[in-house]
């Protein structure tokens, strides 16, 4: 389920120029170190079955996904950071992700917080996302 | 004859209680004894909620803590136990998140858990550090709250519909 997951998510980044032109990639969990700002990396953060109606067959997966934009610069208006966010809404929310062997119900934001990280003078957009898949 | 609403306002035979609308005109003396012991509803209902939520703050909390000990951890080896990898709740190993981790009532329907420790952040999202050769790395989030939290969304609605049960009940007395 998470090798499908994660190849649905790759293949819905790629779709987007905006994200593959504007970053240094998507990574999964962390970033291989030295890798340039800005970049994205997704986690699966917690993967809940719902067996409603007794449908143990087919359950549902209630998926809580979180992307962090990293960047360092700090000059420009907007800032990057801002406008990969942008990029970022507009290809993953509400999007129809391919994962194999499930149909794709529904991916909706439900979290967006920023953290500036003063000592190493990097910002950080948390972005976290529901999706809610079942076996097909 | 005089009579008693639940909010202590005497009642006259031709009294109708303004805060409740509660008529004493026609309640005979046994259903004013009755009516006396009978908690108000709106006390019964938000002390029920109340404690329905202090349960879901609990459960929350020791979801997290059983997410830190009991799970087991595949890292590296650590100082005291092995160490968590991205993605899993963080291990114990001294226990100071562990402890940190506690809930507490700040209003009425309001309850609040999590961490005040510097790092609980760091460790709930991923975060950046800089090693002392000066070089950047990144370090994987181990959630150890939403997790729990995503549990606790999905069961709370039981746990609320339990309490809706004890109120019915309590009502129908």
């Amino acid at each position: 389920m998470n090798v499908a997951f994660y190849r649905a998510i790759k293949a819905q980044w790629d779709s987007s120029t905006g994200l593959v032109d504007g970053t240094n990639g998507l990574w999964i969990d962390e970033a291989p170190p030295g890798t340039d700002m800005p970049y994205v990396t997704v986690s699966l953060i917690s993967d809940l079955p719902d067996y409603g109606m007794g449908n143990t067959t087919s359950p549902m997966e209630n998926i809580m996904l979180q992307f962090s934009i990293w960047d360092d610069s700090t000059t420009g208006k907007p800032r990057r950071i801002s406008s990969i966010y942008e990029y970022l809404k507009e290809c993953f929310d509400f999007c129809s992700l391919n994962v194999t062997g499930y149909d794709h119900i529904k991916m909706e934001r439900d979290l967006t917080q920023s953290f500036w990280l003063d000592d190493i003078q990097v910002q950080q957009y948390v972005v976290q996302y529901n999706v809610w898949v079942q076996k097909s | 004859m005089r009579s008693s609403c639940w909010c202590r306002d005497t009642l006259s035979a031709d009294y109708t209680c303004q805060c409740h609308g509660y008529s004493g005109g026609y309640v005979t003396a046994k259903y004013v004894l009755i009516d006396w012991h009978k908690p108000r509803p709106e006390d019964t209902l938000s002390k029920l909620f109340d404690r329905g939520l202090r349960a879901t703050a609990r459960v929350l909390r020791n979801r997290v803590r059983i997410s830190m000990k009991l799970w087991p951890k595949t890292g590296r080896m650590g100082p005291v136990r092995r160490r968590s990898a991205p993605g899993e709740p963080p291990a114990v190993q001294y226990g100071d998140l562990y402890r940190s981790v506690r809930h507490t009532r700040i209003g009425p329907y309001h309850y609040r858990v999590g961490s005040d420790l510097y790092y609980a952040k760091t460790l709930e999202f991923d975060s950046i550090h800089r090693a002392p050769s000066g070089r950047l790395f990144h370090v994987a989030a181990r959630p150890w709250l939403r997790p729990a939290l995503h549990w606790v969304y999905r069961h709370v609605p039981r746990m609320f519909g339990k309490a809706e049960i004890q109120v019915e009940t309590r009502l129908e007395r």
